[in-house]
C-alpha cells in the first residue's frame, strides 16, 4: 500500500500538469466569483460554496489526468492482475487523491482569506476538519467511479462527472453549510461527524466494489 | 503436472463481431504454446481471457493447481502478462516500476528482486530513466521484465518480440526457454512463425476466432 501511494505521488509531482491545472482552475473560479459578485465577499456561505465546488472540479481534473495516464498503459489491468487486495489498492489511490485535493485547497486558502474576507481564528480548526473529511469523501468517490469510468472494459464510455456530481452534491452541501456555520459562531462538529460518517460509508463501499470495477477475479 | 488451464467452448463477442468462437483448449505445466493467426484472428483476446481480465460471453476457463504445490504463489496462480499495453507507469523509472511490481506481488526480497531482470534484459543503462523517455524496444524489454518478475505460474506474452532488435529477440527467446518449468505455462501470441515454432512445445492456429490447427 505504501509503495503504491509513494509511486502515485511521485508521478503527480514529476508531472504536475493535472495538479497545476486543477489549482489554477479552482483559483480562477474563486477570483471570478469574488470579482463578479462583490456581495459574495461578505457572504461566507457563498465563499465556501465556491471553494468546495472549485475543489471538487479540481479533483475531477486530477482524476481525469490519472485516468488518461492509466488507460494509455492499462495500469488498471496491471493492478487487477497483482495479488494486492482490492481494498488496499482502493485505499492507496483514495489517499493519494485526498492528499492532492488537500494540497489544492491549501493553495486556495490564502485567496479565500484575501478575496472573501474569511477571518483567521478558532473556526479554522472546524474548517480544516470539514475540508479534510470532505476531501477524503470526494477522493473516495473519484477513485471508485474513476475505476468504473476508466475501466478498459467500459471503453471510457462512462462520463466521470455525470457519475460523480449527484453523489458529490450532499458532501459539498454539508461542507459549505458546516463551514458557514462554524464561521458564524455555531458548532461545526456535527458536520465533521456527518462527513466522517460519509468517509467511512464510502470507504467500506469502495473497498467492496473496487475489485469488481477493476476487473479483479 | 502441477498446473493446467482448460478452456471449454469459449466464446467472446464484442458488439457486432465474435472474437473467439467456441474455443476449447487445454495447456499443461511445462508447455510453451505458440499461438498463430492473422490480425483479428483472436490471439490477443485469447490471452486476455487466459489472464482472467476478460470474462468470456460463454464457456469456461478453469485453472487447476497441484494441491501439494510449494509456497510461492499461494493457491491463486500468479499471472504475468505482456500485453500490447505496457502496464508500466510512464513517469516512473524502469527500476521504480519493477520495485513497485515486486511490492504489489509481495515478493519476499521486494526491490532486491528486480536487478536480476534488469541485467538479463539489457536494461542496466536505462534503469534510472523514466519509461516515457525510453525507445519502444526498451519499453518492450521493461514490460517483459515486469511480466516475468513475480515468477508467474502462467506467463502470457502478446507479441513478445515486437520492437526488438535481433539481439533483443535472441535474449527474449533464451529467456522464454529458460523460464520453461513444470510449474509454469507459457502462452505467446506471435506473428514470427519460425521463432514461435522453434520455441514452442505445442502450437495453436486461430482464424476468425476458431481453432483451425494445433
Amino acid at each position: 500500500m505504501i509503495a503504491l501511494i509513494q509511486s502515485e505521488l511521485m508521478i503527480e509531482f514529476r508531472n504536475p500538469t493535472a495538479l497545476m491545472s486543477a489549482a489554477l482552475f479552482a483559483l480562477l473560479a474563486l477570483l471570478t466569483q469574488s470579482l463578479s459578485v462583490p456581495s459574495a465577499a461578505s457572504n461566507s456561505g457563498a465563499a465556501f460554496a465556491v471553494f468546495f465546488i472549485s475543489a471538487c472540479f479540481a479533483g475531477l481534473l486530477i482524476e481525469h489526468e490519472r485516468l488518461a495516464r492509466g488507460k494509455k498503459t492499462a495500469l488498471g489491468a496491471m493492478l487487477a492482475l497483482s495479488p494486492a487486495g482490492a481494498p488496499a489498492i482502493f485505499t492507496s489511490r483514495a489517499i493519494v487523491g485526498a492528499l492532492l485535493l488537500v494540497l489544492t485547497e491549501v493553495c486556495l486558502f490564502p485567496f479565500l482569506v484575501v478575496f472573501f474576507n474569511v477571518p483567521l481564528g478558532t473556526p479554522l480548526v472546524s474548517f480544516a476538519a470539514i475540508a479534510v473529511c470532505a476531501d477524503i469523501a470526494l477522493a473516495e468517490l473519484l477513485t471508485l467511479f474513476g475505476a468504473a469510468g476508466g475501466s478498459w472494459k467500459s471503453g471510457g464510455s462512462l462520463a466521470l462527472p455525470v457519475l460523480i456530481l449527484p453523489l458529490a452534491f450532499p458532501i459539498l452541501a454539508l461542507s459549505t453549510v458546516g463551514c458557514a456555520r462554524a464561521f458564524s459562531g455555531m458548532p461545526g462538529l456535527p458536520f465533521v461527524k456527518l462527513l466522517f460518517a460519509s468517509d467511512v460509508v464510502l470507504g467500506v463501499a469502495g473497498a467492496f466494489m473496487y475489485g469488481k470495477l477493476l476487473g479483479k477475479q | 503436472m502441477s498446473i493446467r488451464i482448460s478452456l471449454e467452448n469459449l466464446t467472446v463477442r464484442y458488439s457486432a463481431s465474435c472474437a473467439l468462437d467456441g474455443v476449447s483448449l487445454a495447456f499443461d505445466g511445462g508447455s510453451i504454446v505458440s499461438v498463430f493467426g492473422e490480425n483479428g484472428a483472436g490471439k490477443s483476446t485469447l490471452l486476455w481471457v487466459l489472464s482472467g481480465l476478460l470474462i468470456p460471453s460463454a464457456g469456461r476457463r478453469t485453472i487447476s493447481m497441484d494441491a501439494g504445490r510449494p509456497p510461492g504463489g499461494g493457491r491463486l496462480p500468479r499471472i504475468g502478462f505482456l500485453a500490447h499495453q505496457t502496464f508500466l507507469y510512464e513517469d516512473l523509472t524502469v527500476e521504480e516500476n519493477l520495485n513497485l511490481t515486486a511490492c504489489l506481488y509481495g515478493l519476499v526480497d521486494g526491490p532486491d528482486h528486480s536487478p536480476r531482470w534488469i541485467d538479463r534484459l539489457g536494461l542496466a543503462d536505462v534503469r534510472r530513466k523514466r519509461v516515457a523517455e525510453l525507445s519502444r524496444g526498451q519499453v518492450q524489454r521493461a514490460a517483459l521484465a515486469r511480466s516475468v518478475l513475480p515468477s508467474p505460474d502462467i506467463l502470457l506474452l502478446d507479441e513478445p518480440f515486437s520492437n526488438l532488435d535481433s539481439a533483443g529477440v535472441e535474449t527474449v527467446a533464451e529467456m522464454i526457454v529458460s523460464l520453461q518449468s513444470l510449474e509454469r505455462i507459457i502462452v505467446m501470441a506471435t506473428h514470427d512463425r519460425d521463432l514461435g515454432l522453434r520455441l514452442a512445445t505445442s502450437t495453436v492456429e486461430l482464424a476468425g476466432g476458431k481453432v483451425v490447427g494445433r
